[in-house]
């Protein structure tokens, strides 16, 4: 019988105790010829295969438990690690076999195929620490530290009755090795130990949250059996290896059970020093801590600790600063010669508004420093700015006064506002609007969407010579309708995509000797189209009219119906300019382009399209519009002419006749939207909120149920919970778009003929998900440039209804609002003051730092009504709809001390929010009220009595007091 | 990728303890080192904190990535050092070849020699980086880039193999960033108190929108809405690289590319500098932006390379216009010459000097030269026909060029170059030439 028969038998019959006993009695090149056999085998026996039977579908492989363990020793004998590898998954491996095979027989590359199997994330169940070190002292491995320290930290635990887990740290005296080498890797390589611990804390049955490995180092330490100073020293020093903030803190609460004594203490200042390094606020904490016992030892390193003081200065914990400024104020005391640079450094702090802080800091110089020290004095001064007003008393010795300084810098500094319109370039020759065309699927700027059809309309006649240089956009265009929609095209990319398809498809029809790259471009689309889109699927390349989102946004519907008017005019070979492509950046038509495009209307007799005339009328600059007003009236007749001289002049009244009646509506809309006329209302069925975007809005609390876990039960459990959130009012079920069968019987049925203008009707959120609208959201804000409130009512009642953004789209979609906003200058109404005062309020930096960015412009322009954004936030804060620490953040970081002007819109600003805070004092107030009493003292302003008032419920809170008292000294004085 | 690169280091970087004063040993590697030069400098440092803390923050920045996973992470890349002519620069790139440091000890911040000049890999391990933050100011260090025949004897005899990929992405990025710095302007100065204001401003988290450097009075801040004379950062979470060493500085320069492709922030200590350069945006390295693309379509002489690389030592001034004279050559075609030598890996720029200087990266010229795709794929089109001039005037070309699927319509007019391909019509030349405009270009001058 030959081996292979052999061995086989044994495998079939399950003959497991014969199967060592039988590669044992084989010479090595015997077994190494039984490798191709083997590998047939395992191929045969292991391998999962598909099994269909009575219509169901399982895998299975043919060896039996038994059969595949014993494949897999056999493997384990004949094998080279890369066979091995193939076929043998590590958890398939039993330590008594491998035990008894490594008697007589050791594979060359198992060593270094345990330590690699010590690295995966996981440690296979048979690799327990004790079989690591019994091989190891057999010289059959050379563990790795990254292997020993996965395979230790289990070594203290053991099951005992009930699976209950029973710390013993008896186990770690069993091999001499592990409290003489292993344990140190603890320190020196990233592990789990933290992890393990943590988890493992009930073990014993012990009540009480305790680290078993922390307790067990020390008592081994107390008894002199490891290494104390050593321990003291590494522990701290792993702080300084770049470990992660659980491993870093687990070693420094090591530090701190030990107890270290001041002589200890002592004689590790290096490894305290690198702890100071340490990214991770708790280490250099402790740190700080262990410094400030033994700082006044003559041994105390007092230079190292003055040089590590400002990055510690400069550390945006203030525990840190807090910690740091009491050591430096216990060296000063000891060393009379180190004050003057310790008070220089102490400066750093008033770079952190807290009043705490600043004063600790204050206190210090007032303390130590000398007023004569120039030194001191230039710090002092240098810090002035961010100086708090109650500190800068404190230090009064210390500024002195110096006649070419500006005191009041914040006078002198006017925010500056740009009001200067930017001409958008129009492509003037048939290159340039090839090289528009093939980069107006970009979104390079919001203008190429209307600049390409207006280019193409002009250049019509010319295209025909050009054509073929159009493939490259051709190309880009199908390809678009073909991917559809993704993260980072808009849907109005594919709108102009599918516009460009279609006006090529009329290229082609007309010119095909012209075309002929064009249209075997388009074929070979429309038969990969054909080839890869399932019979399911609407096309994909299809016709502009038919365009629609997936939900039907008809957000979309005017950017829509300028395009079909587009093709129409190519078709029809009209030359005539669309009235709404703007002129000026980002989206202006100026008045005199508009003007002089009319009456070219008129001249040809020629209508304007509705859409095309709203929309140009939306975008009519109106910042000067008045001086065109001469203009308008010597060049426009009729119901036209008096309609945009209404425009045009601020103060002018509607002239009829009104035939035009959503024209009318929407350009008083446009105009003045707080003051249309009630003879242009009664032209509309429209609410007129609608038209101004004053929406009401309020607060709800809405019920959620969120999954925790419930430490008694252990397991997790629905809670139900509360939270608020904001809802804006658009009496949805009252106002019927005229595209529903309601909205279309009371049309029918009305007692007077009512005209509503399509862009504002249009303008609804239908799909909350709309991942595209973020790309689109500056475009769709350019239809409308003079009145952009009903839009941002949509913003806000669907993206800001909580306190925080549930996706990404939200998000996307308010910081595009914000940014779009930063570039027009519209007149903030009160869906620009609910945008601005949510977005203050957001848990984003980005929005707030837009926000505040509006609220300065808003400020500087004067177009932003500080009592009303105060009594927004106030209402919000009211009921605490996001924490105050938000706010106060931003009122800190970004809105403070701008320029004088800002300064008194933000004290209105303040005084609307404090008085509409609740009795019972909210988070953060503290904060809040430091801010109130810098900007009250900054302007040299009195305390409202109102708002002096609101305050006296908070008296009672003693961690107010201090500013509350300052608050009603300023009052006083 | 397959191919890697090895750093044989024949010990390991430490920082030695010594009753009289610490030891800084640099441990060096290069695979192009022409000779056998076993100590680039020794001698002491005159600002051993500032350097030390200098060299972590390099450390950390070649720790950095802001696209990468963490296994691409855990094989770090070393940084190099550049040694002579009075000055020592330590260069490093991060990961993602996003940011890019460099520390200068300037001649007043070392009091040392240079037995020998040259560029060389240096090994940066956790225990010496570990180590050097526990310098202090007052110590005595003494630097060694490279081993004397005495620090030998005192050594740990211990080899240092690492195996990391081959770091195209860093080497280009290296080659590339060079340009971008020559083109960069003082944009801003601030004292210490104001950057410390500045970078207290830095927006928590990871902002995905562009941030603007901008300045309200005397206190400048960091907006996402831009203003004036505002600089423009892209990821600026990466800013945070910069943040241990600020309060030691005693002013911040921040420079930034004409087209905003770029800012390079500039801290100054004395006699040590340390300079940081941000690419465009955190997931766009240094690597792609092509900047050095134009300057490759004319060839250089193999001479003059030779010559430079023959005459030229480290950190020495590099003089475009001495050079042309030297050898000869038309002035008209110096121009691309800095561009070509930056892109091969000969030049580094010094920003307060405002000139270029020598410096020859550790790494062979035949896996710099091959790190120019966009220039390959150029002569790749050329080489197959697919370029046609259609039109040539004194002031106009027009040209086609396939594309895929497609040809492409290119127009050169004066300096103004046009490409309808998607990578032109995205960054509108931002990222540099597309390789239908640099086959257009490469086929005029041949």
């Amino acid at each position: 019988m030959s081996h292979e028969q052999a061995f086989l038998q044994i495998l079939k019959n399950e003959r497991e105790q014969e199967m060592i006993p039988f590669f044992k009695g084989l010479p090595e090149e015997e077994r190494a010829k039984l490798v191709p056999f083997l590998v047939d085998l395992c191929r045969d026996y292991l391998e999962y295969k598909e099994n269909r039977s009575f219509g169901s579908l399982t895998f299975n492989r043919k060896a039996t438990d038994k059969q595949a363990s014993m494949l897999v020793h056999a493997a384990f004998i004949c094998f080279n690690r890369k066979q091995f590898e193939k076929v043998v998954l590590v958890w398939m491996l039993d330590t008594k076999k491998v035990d008894e095979i490594l008697e007589w027989y050791c594979p060359k590359w198992f060593g270094d195929y345990i330590n690699r199997e010590g690295e995966a994330a996981f440690l296979p169940t048979f690799l327990t620490y004790e079989w690591v070190v019994k091989i190891s002292d057999r010289g059959l491995i050379h563990p790795t530290r990254e292997l020993i320290v996965k395979a230790l930290p289990q070594l203290l635990f053991e099951t005992g009755k009930d699976r209950q887990w029973v710390a013993r740290p008896s186990n770690l005296l069993k091999y001499p090795v592990t409290l003489r080498d292993h344990i140190w890797y603890f320190f020196e390589v990233e592990n789990n130990l933290h992890n393990t611990d943590r988890f493992l804390h009930d073990a014993n049955g012990t009540k009480k949250e305790q680290s078993h490995w922390m307790q067990a180092l020390k008592q081994y330490s107390d008894e002199g059996r490891i290494d104390r100073s050593r321990l003291l020293k590494e522990s701290m020093l792993a702080s300084g290896r770049n470990f992660n903030k659980l491993q870093s803190g687990w070693a420094t609460s090591l530090f701190s059970l030990l107890e270290p004594r001041k002589d200890e203490l002592l004689s590790m200042q290096d490894a305290l020093f690198s702890a100071l390094n340490c990214p991770h606020s708790k280490p250099v904490n402790t740190a700080l801590q262990a410094f400030k016992q033994i700082a006044d030892d003559p041994q105390c390193n007092v230079d190292g600790l003055i040089e590590a003081a400002p990055v510690l200065m400069s550390s945006e914990t203030k525990a840190i600063v807090k910690a740091t400024l009491s050591l430096l104020d216990k060296i000063a005391k000891k060393h009379p010669g180190k004050r003057e640079a310790i008070c220089v450094i102490a400066c750093q702090a008033f770079l952190i508004s807290d009043d705490e802080v600043q004063t600790r800091a204050a206190k210090l110089i007032q303390k130590h420093g000398d007023e004569n020290s120039a030194a001191i004095a230039e710090a002092v001064a240098s810090y002035r700015e961010p100086m708090l007003v109650s500190v800068k008393k404190l230090l009064s010795p210390f500024i002195k006064e110096d006649a070419n300084r500006n005191t009041r810098a914040l006078e002198l500094v006017p925010v500056e506002i740009s009001q200067q319109r930017v001409h958008i370039p129009f492509p003037d020759s048939p290159d340039e609007l090839v090289f528009l065309a093939s980069q107006a699927f970009d979104n390079n700027q919001p203008y190429h969407l209307d600049l390409l059809p207006a280019a193409l309309i002009r250049m019509n006649e010319r295209v025909p010579e050009i054509a073929d240089k159009f493939t490259p956009a051709l190309q880009r265009a199908l390809k678009l309708c073909l991917e559809g929609f993704t993260t980072t095209t808009g849907h109005l990319d594919h709108l102009l995509a599918v516009f460009f398809v279609d006006y090529c498809k009329l290229l082609i029809k007309r010119n095909p000797e012209q075309t002929t790259a064009l249209s075997a471009l388009q074929s070979e689309f429309l038969k990969k189209e054909g080839e890869t889109r399932p019979a399911w699927m609407q096309p994909r390349i299809h016709s502009l009219v038919s365009w629609a989102t997936s939900s039907r946004d008809p957000i979309y519907k005017a950017h829509k119906e300028l395009l079909l008017l587009a093709l129409t005019r190519l078709e029809k070979n009209e030359t005539l300019p669309l009235l709404s492509t703007p002129t000026h950046e980002p989206a202006y038509v100026a008045p005199d382009v508009l003007i002089n495009r009319l009456k070219l209307y008129q001249e040809k007799n020629h209508e304007p399209d509705t859409t095309d005339f709203h929309v140009a009328i939306s975008r009519c600059d109106l910042s000067e519009s008045k001086k065109f007003l001469d203009l308008a009236r010597s060049s426009l007749q009729g119901e036209i002419g008096n309609l945009v001289q209404f425009l045009m002049d601020r103060d002018g009244r509607p002239q009829p006749p009104f035939s035009l009646h959503a024209t009318w509506v929407l350009t008083a809309a446009t105009k003045d939207r707080d003051h249309i006329p009630g003879e242009i209302m009664n032209l509309t069925s429209m609410p007129i909120n609608y038209l101004n975007g004053k929406f009401s809005w309020h607060h709800e609390m809405e019920t959620y149920t969120v999954g925790e876990y419930d430490q008694k039960r252990r397991k997790y459990v629905q809670v139900k919970k509360q939270r608020p959130i904001l809802i804006v009012d658009f009496n949805e079920k009252s106002y019927q778009p005229r595209d529903s069968i309601r909205g279309f019987l009371s049309r029918m049925f009305a007692a007077k003929k009512q005209s509503r203008p399509g862009i504002y009707e249009s303008i609804v959120f239908r799909n909350q998900y709309n991942i595209a609208a973020g790309r689109d959201m500056a475009r769709l804000i350019c239809l409308m440039p003079n009145n952009v409130e009903p839009m941002l009512a949509q913003v806000v009642g669907k993206c800001l209804k909580y306190n925080t953004f549930m996706g990404t789209t939200d998000l996307a979609i308010v910081t595009a609002t914000l940014e779009a906003m930063v570039h027009l200058d519209a007149d903030y109404g009160e869906m620009s003051h609910l945008l601005i005062g949510m977005s203050m309020l957001s848990a984003d930096k980005t929005v707030q730092s837009f926000a505040g960015e509006l609220w300065i412009k808003g400020v500087s322009s004067e177009t932003l009504n500080a009592h009303r954004l105060g009594e927004i936030i106030g209402v919000n804060q009211a009921i605490e709809f996001a924490p105050l620490k938000r706010l106060t953040d931003l009122l800190g970081s970004n809105l403070m001390n701008v320029s004088a002007k800002h300064n008194l819109a933000l004290e209105v600003l303040l005084n609307e929010i404090i008085v509409r805070l609740p009795a019972k004092p909210v988070t953060n107030l503290r904060k809040l009220l430091e801010i109130y009493l810098e900007v009250i003292s900054a302007n040299g302003s009195s305390v409202p009595p109102a708002v002096l008032s609101h305050m006296r419920s908070w008296h009672s809170s003693g961690s107010l007091a201090k500013v509350l008292g300052s608050i009603g000294e300023l009052h006083v004085q | 990728m397959s191919e890697t690169i090895t750093y044989k280091y024949s010990y390991p970087s430490s920082l030695v303890r010594d009753v009289s004063d610490d030891q800084l040993f640099l441990a060096k590697y290069s695979e192009v080192q022409k000779k056998d030069a076993p100590c680039f400098f020794w001698g002491r440092l005159k600002d051993p904190y500032i350097t030390a803390r200098c060299l972590i923050g390099l450390s950390n920045v070649v720790q950095s990535s802001f696209n990468l996973s963490p296994f691409q992470l855990a094989l770090l890349r070393d940084p190099i050092v550049t040694a002579g002519n009075e000055k020592i620069r330590f260069e490093g790139f991060s990961h993602c070849a996003g940011v890019y440091a460099r520390v200068d000890i300037l001649p007043g911040g070392h009091d040392g020699e240079f037995p020998a000049n040259g560029t060389t890999n240096v090994d940066f391990n956790q225990p010496m980086i570990s180590a050097l933050g526990s310098i202090n100011r007052n110590e005595n260090v003494v630097l060694s880039v490279g081993r004397t025949e005495v620090a030998i004897a005192k050594a740990d005899t211990r080899i240092v193999e690492r195996k990391v990929p081959l770091p195209t992405k860093w080497i280009k990025g290296l080659t590339t960033v060079q340009l971008f710095l020559a083109e960069a302007e003082k944009a801003f100065s601030f004292n210490r108190v104001q950057a410390l204001q500045l970078f207290q401003s830095l927006p928590n988290g990871k902002p995905k929108a562009d941030y603007y450097l901008i300045t309200r009075g005397a206190k400048p801040s960091f907006s996402p809405v831009k203003s004036g004379s505002a600089i423009c950062i892209g990821g600026i979470h990466r800013l945070r690289l910069l943040e241990p060493l600020i309060p030691h500085a005693d002013e911040l320069r921040v420079f930034a590319h004409p087209q905003m492709q770029s800012t390079t922030w500039q801290l100054y200590f004395g006699n040590v500098r340390f300079c940081l350069s941000l690419s465009r945006d955190f997931w766009r390295g240094f690597s792609g932006e092509g900047a050095a693309l134009e300057s490759l379509i004319e060839d250089v002489p193999d001479t003059w390379i030779d010559s430079i690389d023959k005459y030229g030592y480290a950190n020495q001034e590099f003089n475009p216009t001495l050079l042309a004279i030297e050898e000869g050559v038309d002035m008209k075609k110096i121009q691309n010459v800095t561009g070509r030598l930056s892109a091969m890996g000969l030049l580094g720029y010094d920003l307060d000097e405002n000139h270029f200087f020598y410096r020859r990266l550790p790494f062979k010229l035949g896996r710099i030269m091959s790190l120019n795709p966009r220039a390959k794929a150029a002569e790749q089109l050329i080489l197959e026909g697919k370029v046609d001039i259609i039109q040539r005037s004194d002031n106009r070309v027009e040209a086609r060029v396939e594309g895929s699927g497609v040809r492409h319509v290119v127009i050169l007019q004066g300096d103004h170059e046009q490409c309808t391909c998607m990578w032109f019509s995205q960054y509108q030349g931002e990222r540099g030439l597309c390789k239908h405009i640099l086959a257009v270009k490469k086929k005029l001058i041949s």
